[in-house]
């Protein structure tokens, strides 16, 4: 350990710091709980030296600070007695670990797939701010990433690689997560590869699988570094390519993923299929863009719906070769749903579905700020509508062409053939 | 709304393979300081499975005196794993745990104790006090010797309380390397040490982790190495 229990340190500033405890140890360094002036905080120092290069960049980022309130960012540099680090808020207890999801813990499972497609829009989002900010994270992997398993609220953790694209202080990653170019050591890592390892992460958190893993696993009775090297970096085929069937997931072996895969929207498949087949070689064009991401993603949350019978999670299936008349997990009738129609959206209004300022606006990319939330009446539970949070009121016409104003947080009771009017340029109809 | 598929990802096997001396001569401090050892890493243990998605931890436990025995059947998962302290009795068949070793280290279509595929290079910690007493100890080792997965295996020994070049030797040809044999004289020493190899190994070996290194083995112990001289910089040389 770097830092004992009690040990008082201090900032460059002189700003003191109590040791508390040892919260955890990685790789690169520890993370110790600290208090500040009364606070806490979690302080990261580096086991190893630290080169010049390293130290620059970490204060960069400081300087500059956080792309979203979504990372966990460094706060303060550090370094006190020829140990450096930084300081950083401590992560909320509501977080759980990405990892703990992807190995199917109970406890770090997502409420349900409307919260978990939530959680993949705002890891998209929070990339898109990175990268628009002219950094490359270079270390995508599911240990960076926390998720609140009833909100769907992210958090990314582990910073300190991030740094001005292109430029590259060491860090290349782990393997089952980088492009196939930086396993082969020909690139550094950065805002392309980082594209790439979104989609692996995106892949996991969707499918519970890994994209390369497949049949071909048979072919190496020991994964040592050269079956990695050839998986991963020489000849990675996608397990779902749609010509090259050779490295399928394997029956009875990959069984969350095959399941998983059956009932993701085709649009999302497509996007996937992009990525790991063209985007292997193409790696500046081919490679879905969080943009890209967040209207696959966004579609999908719209069209996803609960059965009345199972309570399983399932898509309306608008542009599937046939909508879903019938409950995939229990073959019970499809629910009789109210679809909103508001520019290209199409929204299933389902109960506890909501509706984001993006639907709204064509122009905006917030799509995490509610607008409109499907909620029952208390009193009479099969009454639905739709409860608004708006800035101003919408006036809601309806077959007769009857008009009605409501306030920016009032209850729409939803019926068939309604026109809302939202504002001056943005009219939706509920079919 | 729930989403119904809530299992988890496929994760390769690591096998971490405690091979454990509990001759009479281990009697006393050194079988209670394996004991508390190996209680003290199943402690960390859980934290270490679930910080990856990559490997699933099978722990498996052979003892050797008159003969060697698994102390269980099959390879436990880290929270399956329960330690009963380990009683000395008889003698040193090293040969026994060899050939134990090496029926283990064969695939399970084959009856061994591998994954058929895909599975992660093991990790093997020898522990004993000194020096065989079946001779031809060395036979049984050159067979194991020939099996895929113990040539891809991380491996340590400890030698406990002893300083002999002949023991020394022994290990030595079980490790491949004078640099994976280390010597333990306290039992602090011994928790550390352990602690240390079975730990880092571990955490190294359930994550793909790109190293400058091609040979993942070196990198380990090269990590190994470094937490040693870090961590116990005493009570062992």
């Amino acid at each position: 350990m770097k830092l004992k229990q009690n040990e008082v340190v201090a900032l460059e500033d002189g700003t003191k710091l109590v040791v508390e405890s040892l919260l955890g140890a990685g790789g690169q360094g520890e993370v110790y709980l600290v208090s500040m002036n009364g606070a806490k905080y979690a302080l990261k120092v580096y086991i190893n030296e630290v080169k010049p290069e390293f130290k620059k960049n970490l204060k960069s980022l400081i300087d500059r600070g956080s792309p979203a309130e979504t990372f966990l960012w460094p706060k303060r540099y550090f370094e006190y007695e020829g140990k450096v680090g930084y300081l950083m808020d401590l992560r909320p207890q509501n977080y759980v670990s990405f990892t703990k999801y992807v190995n199917g813990d109970e406890k770090a499972q997502f409420k349900n797939k409307f919260i978990m497609v939530k959680w993949c829009i705002s890891l998209c989002t929070s990339f898109k701010k990175l990268h628009e900010k002219g950094y490359s994270y270079q270390d995508l992997n599911d240990g960076g990433f926390f998720l609140d398993p009833n909100t769907g609220d992210l958090l990314i953790c582990d910073n300190d690689n991030v740094t001005a694209d292109k430029n590259n202080l060491g860090i290349q990653g782990i393997i089952k997560f980088m492009a196939p170019e930086v396993v082969r050591k020909e690139m550094n890592p950065d805002t392309h590869s980082d594209r790439f390892s979104l989609a692996v992460v995106l892949f996991m958190a969707l499918c519970k699988g890994r994209p390369f893993e497949g049949e071909k696993l048979k072919d190496y009775e020991i994964m040592d570094e050269q079956a990695i090297f050839e998986m991963y970096g020489k000849n990675p085929v996608f397990v779902y390519h749609k010509t090259d069937r050779s490295n399928r997931p394997i029956r009875g072996y990959h069984t969350a993923l095959i399941k998983k895969w059956l009932s993701i929207p085709i649009y999302i498949k497509e996007a996937f299929h992009r990525t790991f087949v063209d985007g292997l070689t193409d790696r500046e064009n081919a490679r879905t863009t969080e943009i890209e991401w967040n209207k696959f993603l966004c579609k999908y949350r719209d069209e996803v719906m609960s059965c009345p019978y199972c309570q399983s999670d399932y898509i309306y299936g608008f542009e599937e070769k046939q909508p879903n008349k019938i409950c995939p997990y229990c073959g019970k009738p499809t629910k009789d749903v109210c679809v909103l129609h508001v520019g290209r959206h199409r929204i299933v209004l389902d109960l506890g579905k909501e509706i984001f300022r993006h639907h709204l606006d064509k122009y905006s990319d917030d799509y995490c700020t509610p607008v409109g939330r499907v909620i029952s009446n208390k009193n009479n539970p099969s009454l639905w509508g739709l409860r608004l949070a708006l800035p101003q009121e919408v006036v809601v016409r309806d077959v007769t062409g009857k008009e009605k104003i409501f306030a920016g947080n009032g209850v729409i009771l939803l019926a068939r053939n309604l026109t809302i009017q939202f504002n001056n340029t943005t009219q939706g109809e509920i079919e | 709304m729930a989403d119904r598929e809530e299992n988890g990802i496929v994760r390769q096997e690591l096998n971490l393979i405690f091979i454990i001396d509990n001759s009479g001569s281990m009697s006393g401090e050194k079988l209670g300081a394996v004991n508390n050892a190996i209680r003290d890493v199943m402690s960390i243990m859980p934290e270490i499975q679930e910080d990856t998605s990559e490997a699933i931890i099978k722990i498996h436990a052979l003892k050797f005196s008159d003969h060697a025995s698994w102390v269980y059947n099959e390879g436990k998962t880290v929270s399956d794993f329960k330690w009963a302290d380990l009683a000395p009795e008889g003698e040193t068949n090293l040969s026994d745990a060899f050939d134990k070793l090496e029926k283990c280290l064969m695939k399970q279509a084959d009856g061994g104790q591998m994954p058929d595929f895909g599975g992660v290079a093991p990790i093997l910690i020898l522990m004993t006090d000194g020096l065989p007493t079946s001779p031809d100890w060395e036979a049984h080792l050159n067979a194991l010797k020939k099996r895929g997965w113990f040539k891809a295996a991380l491996r340590y020994a400890l030698a406990i309380f002893i300083k002999s070049d002949e023991a020394m030797n022994i290990l030595t040809s079980f490790t491949g390397n004078p640099e994976t044999v280390l010597q333990v004289y306290t039992a602090e020493a011994l928790r550390k040490i352990i602690r240390v190899i079975a730990v880092t190994a571990s955490k190294a070996k359930s994550s793909s982790t790109n190293t400058a290194v091609t040979d993942n083995n070196q990198a380990t112990q090269q990590q190994i190495a470094q937490k040693l001289d870090e961590e116990v910089q005493d009570g062992w040389n």
